[in-house]
């Protein structure tokens, strides 16, 4: 198992092969093979985005054609500008960013704090009450989402922002993700600070969110990319064209009988790149090993 | 948000602790402890809890009703006890689409995890060029799933994709993948691995940021090698990580739909018809919510008996 | 008691959910309001809503509320928009909730009667009244069992041939003539397949025909064309009339007169681009396509080929007692919500009342869209449309054929097609054999416990 081989390495930088200093000629083939191995399997992985792309630039009919082609013929820029001045994506961008920043926001900010309650503190049904939120989960959104409809519709919520922002914000996946990473930081440091008389919040605040920036990024990145990308929650309960999402503005935009395909692949070209950034962004906060040794005092 | 019970004595603060202790005072202060703990737990559980409680909770206690009743999501359920059991007991397509997803899962779980988290641990070491590689790996995620379906859909082609000429090389044969209902299986297998292992490697990778380093350097100086350091501190140290990345992703493998939606629709027949798309069907296409529910029911079942299993194991091994 | 404390909400909430799924919509009357003949006051403004689709692209909604509102100043319309592809699930949603658009329209015939149970359609029998003697518009199909109407159809549009007369004259092949068989569709195309090549089309990439990948293009020509009411097969469980229409599509396909249909639904061929970029000289489709070709000619993401319409081949073994050529296609239609009252419930009558009659019908021709009023002015404005086809039989394709509903109409509909979409996956992917595919499609919608009721 050369995975392990790495991981481990990893932690003791001088030993990595490709930061010593002096190389074998063996390690530097090793080296250069497991790059391009590596480049390889980024082609692989990439080859449906490239296509998107291209496809964006396509015209309408060649884009499913066989054999596939990886090309236009000629080379339609116009798409964008076609989808720029005909549909209505400044309104959909604002309005998805709106959604997935304040979704974001929501879960990250309510999903960490209840984690530390099921995680730090211990109270009687505890496990019950947790182990509730991993069963919804388990249940498919598209079998009670009439009922769930029907409940937010009477209280007059459906086709207003609220909906979404409600739908998508209390999922147990924040919770439950966060009450993991909670669980891996070492008892001992929440105990000492009890002990130094800080307050359950002040021990929230002060010593396990400053630990967790990597676990938030991840929840982050996901929370944002799964409301961006969701269609079904807006095709649901939107109707107002002012209101509209990117994905379900794109859907609602292309004709029913000459599906118009290549405004489809420019929608999605369009729609990854907000993702692509707050990716960047996010995986910053992943630096490799952050000491909690510091905190211990 | 206000500051939560600040505690002043010493003797409060040292938590659930002391219930060990015998005599009247510690089992006064046991109590008075036990409440401040519920009063805490749940202050900080509410803001989330709440929410959810209305808009998920509730829902979902309701579909345990519909599931007994017949529905067309017009008008109210009509009870119809078992009605709908018994229906599902003889219904071959539920059970062929049950072993579907039974299927999918048993593969999808081992192969998503293990190249997952041995991408994480690649991707957390000082390898060079390590941003460009995570943020390819996450690429699949955020790749529109048409264009996904429809670029696997050439390479999976049985004539003129690149998959069976390189397999024509060693075998006269090569399957028919998405037009064989043996093959149409391991392709959508294959395609759902592709695209979610970024996805996991994200939240694997959030998890191996938590170990502490000096454990490492601890290992080392016990003279362990890389294998040993593995199984003994980067695993045990990423338990909780990893029931989560296991409970998650064993939930979304029964529950896969999108995917198969998009690449096979079900077929050929009904070899790739997983449960989801089966409750989908169901409820959208037929109007029959309630049935729709009895067949949600059962994936919630296989899917909480799948958790607890995985709940008691890893408690069990954190004690 | 601490545990109670913590269980409380979940209680409160669990009786919440359930009393809340029973209340809220469907709560509606049936809507006689019998009342409302009497039209609306021409000084009275009414406003209403309106459900539509794909409004950038698809103009046949902002076409009929222009043309209406130019009439009735009084009135006016606000389309809303839904999904094209999703529009019953939102639709299901809005009923479901009592909160439907006050107009909508109702895609298919099976889907009109799942809502017709709800009770959030209007009765709109007084207005169907008018129209039943008239022989330019069919309305039957919107009859419930109770001679009740809660839709009138706006759109008709039926199965038809699309050919290209190009390349039958290029191949020297003889064109349909109005009478074949599907042996006939069959023996043409096995013509082409010969001669295209002769005439410089592509021999790797252009095919005879087209059949798309939909269950319809093969079971509802079957259904039409078996010579049996739907209760003596389709709803008895017997699906042998399948069998000679699979054979032959498999014959298609193993000859490579049209694409293989693993292939076409793996790599989700369009059937647009197929017959409009000389990919195939017949396809059997909806006459919707042709508002779609002529656009597309012009714009050029066709070529530019005479085309022509023939009626669908017939069943080569039963014989057609009807003079007209069985085809199959579901009207579109427009409901009126049963939410919908006074002076805005009158304001939609007029609407939907024009929509059926000339007036719409003349809008909607005019866009080359197949209106449900098929009256000799209406024709003529659809022939006239610059690059549609001109010969008599192409007229005579589109405005006389016997047409029958998509799926056979009934509570069982929906089970059914669901197990004959996989069986007919499971047929056209050669995955199982004809017979015993269509025995296990019958014995699986036997343990639905569907049929009996």
């Amino acid at each position: 198992m050369s995975m392990s081989q790495v991981t481990s390495e990893s932690k003791i930088p001088e030993q990595i092969a490709w930061n010593k200093p002096k190389r074998s000629p063996a390690k530097i083939v090793g080296t250069v093979i497991g790059y391009s191995g590596m480049l390889v399997v980024s082609v692989f992985t990439l080859l449906p985005f490239f296509w998107m792309i291209t496809s964006s630039l396509k015209s309408n009919n060649e884009i499913y054609s066989i054999p596939i082609k990886w090309f236009p013929s000629t080379w339609h820029w116009e798409n964008y500008i076609h989808i720029w001045t005909q549909a209505d994506m400044s309104t959909w961008l604002l309005n998805t960013i709106f959604f997935s920043v304040v979704v974001t926001l929501l879960q990250v900010f309510t999903g960490s704090f209840a984690a530390y309650g099921f995680s730090k503190i211990r109270f009687r049904g505890r496990n019950a009450l947790f182990l509730i939120y991993i069963a919804t989960m388990a249940v498919p959104w598209q079998a009670y989402m009439i009922p769930q409809f029907k409940m937010l519709s009477s209280l007059g919520l459906s086709d207003t922002r609220w909906s979404i922002v409600l739908l998508q914000a209390f999922g147990a996946f924040g919770v439950f993700m966060m009450k993991q990473f909670y669980d891996s930081i070492p008892e001992e440091l929440s105990e000492a600070a009890r002990l130094d008389g800080l307050s359950e919040f002040g021990i929230y605040r002060r010593i396990i969110l400053p630990l967790s920036g990597s676990s938030i990024a991840a929840l982050a990145i996901i929370t944002f990319t799964n409301t961006w990308n969701d269609y079904m929650g807006p095709l649901i309960y939107l109707r107002s064209q002012n209101l509209y999402t990117i994905q379900l503005g794109l859907k609602l935009f292309i004709s029913q009988y000459s599906a118009d395909f290549a405004m489809i692949m420019t929608g999605s070209v369009l729609s990854v790149l907000p993702i692509l950034v707050v990716f960047l962004i996010g995986q910053n906060q992943f630096i490799e090993g952050i000491a909690t040794s510091g905190m211990k005092g | 948000m206000g500051e939560v019970a600040e505690p002043k004595t010493s003797s409060n603060a040292r938590n659930g602790n002391s219930h060990r202790k015998s005599g009247d005072g510690a089992v006064v202060e046991a109590k008075a402890i036990s409440r401040r703990n519920l009063r805490n737990g749940l202050l900080f559980i509410a803001p989330n809890f709440l929410g959810f409680m209305f808009l998920i909770l509730g829902p979902v206690i309701a579909l345990f009703y519909i599931a007994f009743t017949r529905w067309s999501a017009f008008g109210d359920p009509k009870f119809t006890g078992t009605h709908n059991w018994v229906r599902l007991a003889h219904d071959k397509i539920f059970w062929a689409s049950f072993w579907n997803t039974f299927y999918y899962s048993v593969v999808h779980i081992p192969l998503t995890l293990i190249i997952a988290f041995a991408l994480a641990v690649l991707l957390n070491s000082k390898l060079k060029g390590r941003t460009f590689f995570r943020t390819v790996a996450f690429f699949p995620y955020i790749t529109s799933i048409v264009a996904a379906a429809q670029v696997w859909s050439m390479l999976f082609d049985p004539k003129s994709g690149p998959i069976n000429m390189f397999l024509r090389l060693f075998i006269s044969n090569p399957p028919n993948w998405l037009g064989s209902t043996a093959w149409a299986m391991p392709a959508v297998i294959i395609v759902a691995t592709w695209r979610e292992v970024g996805y996991y490697m994200i939240l694997l990778l959030a998890g191996l940021q938590t170990i502490p380093g000096e454990l490492y350097e601890a290992a080392q100086l016990d003279g362990a090698n890389g294998w040993q350091r593995f199984w003994h501190v980067t695993v045990p140290s990423m338990r909780p990580t990893l029931f989560f990345v296991i409970v998650t992703l064993t939930i979304g493998s029964f529950k896969i739909l999108d995917l198969t939606l998009v690449m096979t629709d079900g077929g050929p027949g009904t070899s790739t018809l997983v449960l989801a798309q089966y409750v989908y069907r169901v409820a959208f296409d037929r109007s029959d919510f309630g049935y729709a529910s009895t067949v949600s029911l059962v994936l919630f079942a296989v899917c909480m008996v799948v958790t607890l299993i995985q709940f008691w194991y890893n408690n069990r091994k954190a004690d | 008691m601490k545990l109670h404390q913590a269980y409380k909400p979940l209680a409160t909430a669990a009786v919440l959910a359930v009393l809340l799924s029973g209340c809220g919509g469907g709560s509606g009357s049936g809507g006689s309001q019998s009342s409302s003949n009497e039209t609306l006051d021409k000084n009275v403004k009414a406003s209403i809503s309106m459900a539509g689709w794909s409004l950038d692209m698809t103009p046949e909604f902002k076409t009929l509320v222009d043309g209406f509102e130019k009439e009735h100043p009084n009135i006016k319309i606000n389309i809303k928009q839904y999904s094209a592809d999703d529009y019953d699930k939102q639709l299901t949603a809005d009923i479901s909730s009592g909160s439907q658009p006050d107009v909508f329209p109702i895609k298919s015939l099976q889907k009109y009667y799942v809502y017709s149970q709800s009770k959030g359609m209007a009765d709109l029998s007084d207005i169907a009244k008018g129209y039943e003697g008239d022989k330019n518009i069919d309305v039957s199909q919107y009859k419930m069992d109770d001679g009740k109407y809660y839709a009138l159809p706006y759109r008709a549009d039926a199965w038809v041939l699309f050919y290209n007369k190009d390349m039958f004259k290029k191949a020297g092949v003889s064109e349909p003539d109005g009478t074949w068989t599907w042996d006939d569709y069959t023996k043409a195309a096995e013509q082409l397949k010969q001669k295209l090549p002769e005439a410089g089309y592509d021999a790797n990439s252009v095919y005879p025909i087209y059949q798309h990948t939909w269950q319809s293009v093969v079971q509802a020509f079957a259904q039409a064309q078996s010579g049996k009411e739907p209760k003596d097969n389709f709803f008895k469980g017997d699906y042998s009339y399948l069998k000679s229409y699979y054979k032959r599509a498999l014959k298609w396909q193993d000859e490579k007169l049209t694409i293989d249909w693993n292939t076409a639904s793996t790599n989700k061929v369009q059937y647009q681009p197929q017959f409009g970029t000389e990919k195939a000289a017949m396809m059997p489709m909806g006459t919707w396509y042709a508002a779609v070709l002529v656009e597309q000619q012009k714009n050029g993401q066709a070529n530019k080929f005479e085309w022509g319409l023939a009626p669908v081949p017939q069943n080569p073994e039963v014989r057609n007692k009807s003079s007209k050529p069985i085809t199959f296609g579901d009207p579109t239609g427009l409901a009126i919500s049963s939410k919908t009252k006074g002076d805005q419930l009158k304001a939609a009558k007029e609407f939907v009342k024009w929509c059926a009659g000339e007036g719409g019908s003349k809008a909607l021709a005019n866009i080359s869209t197949t209106p449900a009023y098929f009256s000799k002015s209406v024709t003529d404005v659809f022939f006239k449309v610059d690059g549609m086809a001109k010969d008599q039989l192409s007229e005579k394709t589109w405005r006389v054929h016997d047409t029958r509903p998509e799926n056979p109409v009934g509570a069982a509909t929906d089970t059914i097609q669901n197990v004959l979409k996989d069986t007919h996956s499971s047929i056209m992917t050669e995955t199982k054999k004809v017979g015993p595919a269509l025995d296990e499609a019958a014995s699986n919608i036997k343990d639905q416990g569907v049929l009996d009721e």
